[in-house]
Order: C-alpha cells, then sequence, then structure tokens
C-alpha cells in the first residue's frame, strides 16, 4: 500500500545524502542515470523550482560550475554554503538548499519527460 | 498545624507575621523559606488535603468561556500543592536574554535580570527534586557521556531540561515539616474573601477568609503575600480593587493584562541524517530523574533574527502520527462541516488517498480500538514540538465576567489569542532552524506552514502556564509589582507565582517561580528583622 510518508522519508534521506543520485557524464544532466526512480516529489521540486526561479535547474547548476552530479563532495559544499546564505528553497515544507533542490528538480524534469510511453532515461 | 476552616464559627480573628495567601508551590517554598526567621505564619488555603469537586468549582470561569483558550478549571488544582498535584516536573532556567528588553517584543524587559536569580536556581532545582547540578549543557554532555549535536554551531544549541522521577508534589515533600513546625498554621477550606487596605499607612491589615459563604474569619498581619496563581491572583485582586478603587497595584489599569500561556507548536518535522545522534535530545533515565535535550536558538542569533525564544524538543514520531493523509481528512472534514471546500482541496484529496493505510488505521483505532498496520508505529522522524514564547500583550488579559461564585466573588473572564507576529517569528524561528540543520549536515526539517490553521488551532497545546497578569516593573504604570514583589500602591502586600512574569521565556515556569519565592522570603525575613 502506498505511504506517502515513507515516500518523503526515502526523499529526505536521498536529498540528504545524494548517496542513491548519479547522472551519466561527458553529456551533464541529459541523457540521465539515476539509481532513484524519479517519482513525483521530485517532480514537484522541478514545479516548484520553475515557478520559483524562473529557470531551467540544469542551466542553474551549470551556472555555478556545477558540470557533472556525480560530483558528490562539490554538491556537498555548496549545499551546505547554500544553507549558510540562507539560499534555500522550500518544497512542500522541506527547506532544500538550491543546489540539491536543482539536482532533484532534474531529476523531476526528467521524470515529468519520462511519461508512460516513453524515457529519457537511459 | 493544619486547622481545618470547617471547624471555625467565624469571628475568629488570628495575628500573624506573614500571611500567606494560597497552598500551592509558591506557597509552600515560601513557607518554608520563612520558617527559620519568623515567628508566626499563617497560610490560608482554599481546598483541603486532597481533591474535592466543592473546591475546585471555585475555579470554573464565567460562562461563555473564550473557545480559544483551554477551560481552566482542571488546569489548575485547588487543593494543597496546587498544580505541583498533575504537573510533569519539567524544569529548566530562564535565558538571560528572557530577561532583557527586546526592542522586537513590545512590552518586554523584567526590572530584575537573570544574574538576580541565578544564585537562586540552584535550590530551586532541589526543591522540584531534580537536584541542584544545573542546566549546564556541556556538564551533562560530559557525565552522560553523549554528543550534543549543536557544538559546532553558533545559530542553534541544546537546552538541558530535567524531571524528578517521581513528580515532586510539594506538598507531599514538604508538607510534613510545615505541619509539625510550631510557628505555622495552615488553615484548609478557607476562600479568602476580601481585604482590609487602610489608605494611610498603604497597609492590608486584615485579610478575610470564609470556611462557608457567611461564617467569616479574619487575619491581621504585618505581610501579607498572595500565591494563588497565575488567573487567581489577578481574579482576587480584582475583586479588592472594585472597593478600593485601585489603589492596589492597578493604578495603570494593569491587573490582569498582559496575560500569557506557553502555546505548543508541533510545527515541524526533523529527519536526522544517518549519523546523527540523538540520544541526548531522547532523554536519558538516571536514578532520580530524566535529562533531556532540547533544541534551541542561541541569543546572539534570536538578538539578529528579532524572535522571540523557543524551546524545541525533539519527540520520536511514527508514521501514524506524522500522517498526511490523516491531516489533510482533518482539514477537508472541517472544511466540509462549515459548508466550504478548503483551499488546496486537490492536495488534501491526493493525501487523503496516498496515505489511505493511515486514515484506515485511524479509523480503526478510533472506532474498534484496533490496530491494523504494524507500519504505523514505526519511528521515522522527529516532531519539533515547540514551547512558543508569547508576546505580552495587554488585550489578552484576565478579567470579571458576570458569573458569582458561592462566596459572591465575580468569575473569571478570559480574553487570549495567539497574535499574528508571534506566529510569523515563530515560522522564522523554525526557517532559522532548518537552514542551520542543513549546513551542519544534521539532516533536513520540513515545515508544516501549509497547515498552519491546525499547526495554530486544534492541533495547538498548551503548557496551561498562566503568566503576566500581575506583572513586574519599575513603575505602576507599567506594572503591578515591583522588583520586590511588593503590590504598588501598597507598603506590606507581596505577590509571587508566575502571574508576576513580564514576559514568559521558552521553558515551564516552575522552577523560576520557586526560584524567585526562595529570594522574596528572603527580602521578606530582611525586611520583618529590620523593622524589629
Amino acid at each position: 500500500m502506498i505511504n506517502k510518508y515513507r515516500r518523503k522519508m526515502i526523499f529526505a534521506s536521498t536529498l540528504i545524502s545524494f548517496s542513491g543520485v548519479t547522472f551519466g557524464k561527458g553529456l551533464p544532466f541529459y541523457p540521465l542515470k539515476t539509481k532513484v526512480n524519479p517519482n513525483q516529489e521530485f517532480s514537484e521540486v522541478y514545479a516548484v523550482w520553475i515557478s520559483v526561479m524562473g529557470e531551467e535547474p540544469a542551466a542553474y547548476l551549470m551556472k555555478k560550475g556545477i558540470h557533472d552530479l556525480d560530483n558528490k563532495r562539490l554538491l556537498k559544499e555548496m549545499s551546505v554554503k547554500d544553507f549558510e546564505s540562507g539560499a534555500t528553497l522550500s518544497v512542500n515544507g522541506f527547506v532544500l538548499s538550491y543546489t540539491e533542490a536543482a539536482a532533484a528538480a532534474c531529476i523531476g524534469s526528467a521524470y515529468i519527460n519520462s511519461g508512460p510511453f516513453g524515457s529519457r532515461l537511459v | 498545624m493544619i486547622v481545618d476552616g470547617k471547624t471555625l464559627k467565624g469571628g475568629s480573628v488570628i495575628d500573624a507575621d506573614v500571611c500567606i495567601i494560597g497552598g500551592g508551590v509558591a506557597g509552600i517554598v515560601t513557607a518554608r523559606e520563612l520558617l527559620k526567621n519568623v515567628g508566626n505564619i499563617v497560610l490560608i488555603e482554599s481546598g483541603g488535603e486532597n481533591y474535592s469537586p466543592e473546591s475546585q468549582e471555585l475555579y470554573s470561569p464565567s460562562k461563555p468561556h473564550n473557545s480559544l483558550y483551554p477551560d481552566p478549571s482542571h488546569t489548575r488544582l485547588r487543593f494543597l500543592g496546587g498544580a505541583s498535584n498533575h504537573w510533569e516536573n519539567n524544569t529548566s532556567p530562564f535565558d538571560p536574554i528572557d530577561f532583557e528588553k527586546r526592542n522586537w517584543i513590545k512590552n518586554s524587559g523584567w526590572p530584575i535580570s537573570y544574574e538576580t536569580l541565578k544564585p537562586y536556581y540552584p535550590m530551586a532545582g532541589s526543591y522540584c527534586g531534580v537536584g541542584g547540578d544545573g542546566y549546564e549543557t556541556g556538564y551533562w554532555q560530559n557525565k552522560l557521556d553523549l554528543p550534543d549535536i549543536t557544538t559546532s554551531s553558533t545559530v542553534i544549541g541544546t537546552g538541558i531540561a530535567k524531571a524528578a522521577i517521581p513528580a515532586t508534589r510539594f506538598f507531599h515533600v514538604y508538607g510534613k515539616e510545615l505541619v509539625s513546625a510550631d510557628n505555622v498554621r495552615i488553615f484548609t477550606n478557607s476562600n479568602v474573601v476580601d481585604v482590609e487596605f487602610n489608605s494611610e499607612s498603604k497597609k492590608v491589615d486584615k485579610v478575610f477568609f470564609e470556611s462557608a459563604p457567611g461564617v467569616r474569619s479574619e487575619v491581621r498581619a504585618r505581610i501579607v503575600l498572595m500565591c494563588c496563581g497565575g488567573i487567581e491572583n489577578a481574579r482576587l485582586l480584582l475583586h479588592f480593587n472594585k472597593k478600593y478603587s485601585n489603589k492596589l497595584g492597578n493604578a495603570g489599569d494593569n491587573v490582569g493584562r498582559y496575560f500569557m500561556d506557553h502555546p505548543m507548536v508541533r510545527g515541524a518535522h526533523f529527519y536526522p541524517h544517518e549519523t546523527t545522534e540523538l540520544p541526548l535530545y531522547e532523554g536519558v533515565k538516571l536514578a532520580d530523574k530524566v535529562v533531556i535535550g532540547f533544541l534551541k536558538l542561541s541569543e546572539e542569533s534570536l538578538r539578529a533574527n528579532k524572535i522571540n525564544n523557543v524551546r524545541m524538543p525533539l519527540i520520536p514520531a511514527t508514521n501514524y502520527t506524522v500522517s498526511d493523509g490523516i491531516s489533510s481528512h482533518h482539514i477537508m472534514m472541517d472544511s466540509f462541516r462549515d459548508g466550504e471546500v478548503p483551499d488546496d482541496f486537490g492536495t488534501h484529496l491526493l493525501n487523503f488517498i496516498q496515505d489511505i493505510d493511515m486514515v484506515g488505521e485511524a479509523i480503526s483505532r478510533k472506532v474498534f480500538d484496533t490496530k491494523i498496520f504494524d507500519h504505523a508505529d514505526e519511528k521515522g522522524a522527529y516532531q519539533i514540538a515547540m514551547m512558543v514564547e508569547q508576546s505580552p500583550h495587554r488585550d489578552n488579559r484576565v478579567t470579571l465576567g458576570d458569573d458569582v461564585d458561592r462566596y459572591g466573588i465575580q468569575k473569571v473572564k478570559i480574553i487570549w489569542e495567539v497574535k499574528e507576529d508571534d506566529k510569523d517569528r515563530l515560522w522564522k524561528a523554525l526557517e532559522i532552524v532548518a537552514q542551520e540543520v542543513g549546513a551542519k549536515g544534521l539532516g533536513r526539517v520540513r515545515l508544516l506552514k501549509e497547515r498552519s490553521d491546525r499547526v495554530w488551532g486544534d492541533q495547538m497545546g498548551f503548557g496551561h502556564h498562566h503568566m503576566g497578569t500581575t506583572r513586574m516593573a519599575a513603575s505602576e504604570v507599567e506594572g503591578v509589582v515591583d522588583s520586590n514583589l511588593k503590590v504598588f500602591g501598597t507598603e506590606n502586600f507581596y505577590m509571587s507565582g508566575s502571574s508576576v512574569f513580564p514576559t514568559g521565556g521558552h521553558v515551564p515556569p516552575t522552577l523560576t517561580i520557586v526560584a524567585l519565592s526562595i529570594r522574596l522570603a528572603k527580602l521578606i525575613s530582611e525586611r520583618l528583622e529590620h523593622d524589629q
């Protein structure tokens, strides 16, 4: 049976560690590889991100010099800096750093674009 | 000795050096501290040694009662020991900033500082049964060998709370000493109904009490002290002042005003990182007490962000207790009952459907008293259950209603609400905590701001800490009692208890009530000695 709370737990722990997220190298963000199934929470992040930030999350990350989401150390560093400077975004109440929100929004974007009849996920 | 007021036939005249009205925590502590130095102490208590509906009924408010505030009929107890007969014994000292004038909190600022009360806190801890070993976080972190997750932060910190096992019932623990003392007489079932105030000497010469309507006796005392609690102190003082044209501390129309409680708000969930260790925050049981850590904002952060103090214990939460589906169900039902469709109806409906197992669990528990799903009780997150410092607003007040009790005294009417600025500051505090938790890699925080109406509505709890109604101040324009707890406009009339708090801090008030009472006993002893 679906339990939204437990899914939120997974969502939160994913964001905390980035441990389950990997992306293909060379072509940043697309095509996208992920060990985590993109799901509704991540698409919610994408919707909030676009609504608040007004630009694609991938573009934001690249502007910040993040070209490879496998670089967890850099992501964590950037995320900590975001939290310290108050660069945070609230998604369904979750207070996320811009960096992790952008990363999650990238996954959400892929989820939205995949749809039931085809996937941009590889 | 104990004298049952019902045995008095009326017309008795009792002499005393000090007359204490009220046998709760403040009254008992003050009496015990005065034992050594004062020759003749009388303590007048409305109730007896145990609970009685007859006495308790005198606490009922005038009808209709304010729906925003809990009915105070049973949140206080009207017999010897007072509210300590049902308290949880949760103790922590106020912070230094709690005493300060903060320009972002109107009417804040005590006329005494933290340093004034600091010497009395260790003894207050002993009175409360939690020992005099203090609340210093580093001390407890080392003693218990448990990590303080906030050590690297200047934004958040860890506070310490201690609760005695079993809870200290003050008359049960200290009553025997008072009863056996030669210089103490406790009159039970004795309801104070009036005082005689001499406007020339500015002294309360007599205290009148009745053991049954019309069966009246009097106490003549050099010092009169009221310790009846945050609501009753104001009620009686308003009652006395009807006869004396507000000369008893009410020149500034402050009696009963600035009424505060501690709203208890579960406004966020904390998802700890897997490496974040929280045993200190879940509580450690020692032989005689429980020690529990709680999150708080540093004083530096409170100042920089202009927010009220707030205590943030971490309460382990299950899937059931933090279910979005159950919460959305309540929001939808409340709206439907009012003939409305709730805001974000689609989101609530989705929550309801996606979390249908927890909704089913709730129905099963409520209707059949049966649990269905094991995973409902699995722990995954922590609720941040905040005790909020409420700003003192002049229009939050205890006043006299239309109904009267059987002694002819008007019952209380309570006007109270949480103002929007306090709510805004709480959300701001949580945002700061969320950012710091993220910055320090402790986990993530989810604010429940989208359900603010419920968080501040039917889900809001109360400390039932009645404070502020006879506030301490530098002048009678701003308050009711001076820094020595003497009622403005009088020479021998004092008050103690949380009614004298100008602001309520972020922790339960009892430890500070005890500290103030020890200090007051010292001041009274010195005064009596000086006067002789």
